[in-house]
């Protein structure tokens, strides 16, 4: 309930800037609408169901929420953050290193630092990975992928 | 005439070598990204989508088709032997597919769920021969005031039969459709909230946004659950006993009737029809305390239901070109990259792809029930893997497919970042499907209302000139009303003590 009420509090935060951002469009009449009058109506839709949803949540009657387990928190959210910031990574550098180089490198470092896998295992499941992803992407089905500072 | 030229032009069609192989692929991957917990249909169907570029538009949509109701058939094979559902309109059939997996009985359990699906989805097919082209020569005759009514419809309908809170699902779609508004506005061509990235002009991609939601954050959440082990049943349990077709036959023929009216309706059709279905076979049964020990009818009713649904969805999206779900709008994002628009004229302009479609569906099933039930063997090998072995790869097939629809790191970007929205969205309990379908309907949503205001000169009472978007806008009130009505009764419900299935 505590996360729900947090998703809401969100909502409202971006129904307020999209609120702000369609005001500085042109509005407008009702027979010519401008490019602002949907977002206008939708971001304060969006902010009235939120405000609404969240007064009923206040309101409603529920047990008191037990205080955070940072220490549970932590271990749920480990290995999705992980995921998470390889992710990143492999967005950032996609095109600077190129496919032939980040593929297996990804995978690698998901397999090792993300599923646990032992050192040698990632590291030859990671290659054999980006091997196959080579041939099977670039080779047959012709998917054009950035070849990187290397040209590879 | 029309309809019988039509089907026989469609098997001319889904019966060429070229696209029943493309059949046979997306079938096959539908089952194994049904079976895979983890991978859903629609992350399935945006893995494969690269793949649809260099083929012709009709075995490109075929083999999305496949895949979508390929996914239902493999869903209910982690159902029964895991209790876990492959994709979530598979949820009932834990209920008693795996009591009875547990009973020894679990080749009968496929073989049912095999067998009913198979029937459910040939007459709901039946169904959409004839409503189909009948819907879209009518639809042929709406203005842009019935379409925006529809459209209205559409979105009330995802709100109201959503996952969790009516409320939050109100909020999702609200919020898809105000995403939707970013980008270039069509009319004008101003540039809306696009803040200087050009990749933002033509809107956020829904593909991004849908393999995010679908995909990266399934991921997210699967690493956090840990998978039980699976039961394997021998080839020669996969016959049922007489007594288990008898009492089979009744709940596959209910679960058809209700599965093909309940997919008329957009949104999460597939979980509602599922349900129903398992609901009804509880109240009609003589022994209704003996549902969730095992009871054939239980697996029966919901599996055929969920499959006789597949058909119907597909009418909306045929006939008027409004996708029900968001793998029916991953396809029209295929036809659409080929140049095809999905709408009332496409029976007309392109019948090919039209009944192409319907009828490789036909085809898709006869294979489905070949596939599945000898195969089951290789399946529980494929759920063996270790789902840390997998996701990665996932992943990677993911950037790879994202990447390759428009070269843009953006558009990864996008896809993470939904995919982190949608992973927090999920653990809140807010649906994100209805989201994704508002991100699509949207700009056609906005369009269809600014040429109605325009073509009235700004008087909002045209729309009741019209006897279509009257009626349409009227059951879109009474929803609404019936929403706030139920909201308000069930807590009085639970009170008095009383249960549901």
């Amino acid at each position: 309930m505590r996360g729900e009420k947090i998703i809401l509090l969100i909502l409202i935060g971006v129904a307020i800037w999209g609120f702000k951002s369609a005001l500085q469009m042109p509005i407008g009449k009702v027979q010519d609408q401008g490019p602002g009058l949907f977002p206008l109506v939708l971001s304060g839709l969006l902010l009235i169901l939120c405000v609404l949803s969240l007064g009923l949540k206040f309101f409603k009657k529920e047990k008191q929420a037990a205080p955070v387990d940072w220490g549970k928190t932590w271990r749920e959210f480990r290995i999705p953050l992980r995921i998470i910031l390889l992710t990143i990574g492999a967005i950032y550098f996609w095109e600077s290193l190129g496919f032939l180089i980040i593929c297996p490198l990804f995978l690698f470092l998901m397999l090792f630092w993300a599923s646990g896998f032992q050192l040698w295992k990632a590291l030859a499941l990671g290659l054999a990975g980006g091997l196959i992803g080579w041939a099977f992407f670039i080779k047959l089905l012709g998917v054009v992928m950035p070849r990187g500072i290397f040209g590879i | 005439m029309e309809i019988f030229s039509g089907i026989f032009q469609g098997f001319s069609a889904a019966l060429s070598p070229y696209n029943l192989y493309y059949c046979l692929i997306g079938v096959t991957w539908g089952t194994i990204v049904g079976v895979l917990p983890g991978v859903g249909p629609l992350a399935g169907a945006v893995l494969i989508l690269p793949a649809t570029f260099g083929i012709q538009p009709a075995a490109a949509v075929i083999m999305m088709a496949g895949i979508y109701y390929g996914a239902m058939y493999g869903g209910s094979t982690t159902s029964i032997l895991m209790n876990i559902p492959g994709e979530a309109a598979s949820v009932v059939t834990c209920l008693d597919g795996y009591p009875m997996a547990r009973k020894g009985r679990a080749g009968a359990a496929l073989f049912i769920s095999a067998w009913g699906s198979f029937i459910g989805g040939n007459l709901s097919i039946c169904g959409i021969v004839f409503l189909a082209p009948t819907l879209a020569q009518f639809a042929l005759q709406f203005g842009p005031s019935a379409m925006f009514a529809i459209t209205v419809l559409a979105m009330l309908l995802i709100s109201a039969l959503g996952r969790g809170s009516t409320l939050n699902t109100m909020c999702m779609v609200v919020l898809g459709l105000f995403l939707g508004t970013i980008g270039m506005d069509i009319m004008t061509g101003f540039l809306r909230m696009t803040y200087g990235i050009s990749e933002l002009a033509d809107g956020i991609g829904f593909i991004p946004v849908a393999m995010g939601v679908f995909g990266v954050s399934e991921i997210l959440v699967s690493t956090q659950t840990v998978l039980p082990v699976v039961i394997k049943p021998k080839f020669r349990e996969l016959v049922p006993t007489r007594e288990e077709l008898r009492r089979s036959w009744g709940p596959i023929f209910r679960g058809s009737a209700l599965g093909f009216f309940i997919g008329l309706v957009p949104g999460s059709a597939h979980i509602i029809s599922s349900f129903a279905s398992y609901a009804l076979e509880k109240k009609l049964s003589k022994h209704p305390e003996k549902f969730g020990t095992g009871m054939i009818e239980g697996v029966a009713g919901p599996e055929t239901a969920n499959n006789a649904c597949t058909g119907s969805h597909l009418v909306p999206f045929l006939s008027l070109g409004i996708p029900t779900s968001p793998i029916i709008a991953l396809m029209m994002m295929a036809l659409l990259i080929h140049g095809v628009t999905p709408g009332p004229l496409l029976v007309t302009q392109r019948p090919d792809i039209f009944w192409g479609v319907i009828c490789s569906m036909y085809i898709g099933n006869v294979v489905l029930v070949i596939l599945n039930l000898p195969m089951v063997g290789l399946f529980v090998n494929i759920l063996r893997i270790p789902f840390r072995l997998l996701f990665p790869m996932i992943l990677m097939i993911c950037l790879i497919g994202i990447y390759s629809v428009n070269a843009s790191r953006v558009e990864l970007a996008i896809m993470l970042i939904s995919g982190i929205i949608g992973f927090f969205l999920r653990r809140y309990s807010f649906d994100c499907a209805p989201l994704v379908m508002a991100l699509i309907i949207g700009p056609m949503m906005e369009i269809y209302l600014r040429q109605s205001l325009m073509m009235s000169g700004g008087n909002p009472l045209f729309f009741l000139q019209s006897t279509l978007a009257t009626v349409l806008l009227g059951i879109a009130v009474l929803l609404i009303l019936g929403s706030i009505l139920l909201s308000y009764l069930k807590p009085q419900a639970k009170a008095s003590g009383k249960k549901g299935i």
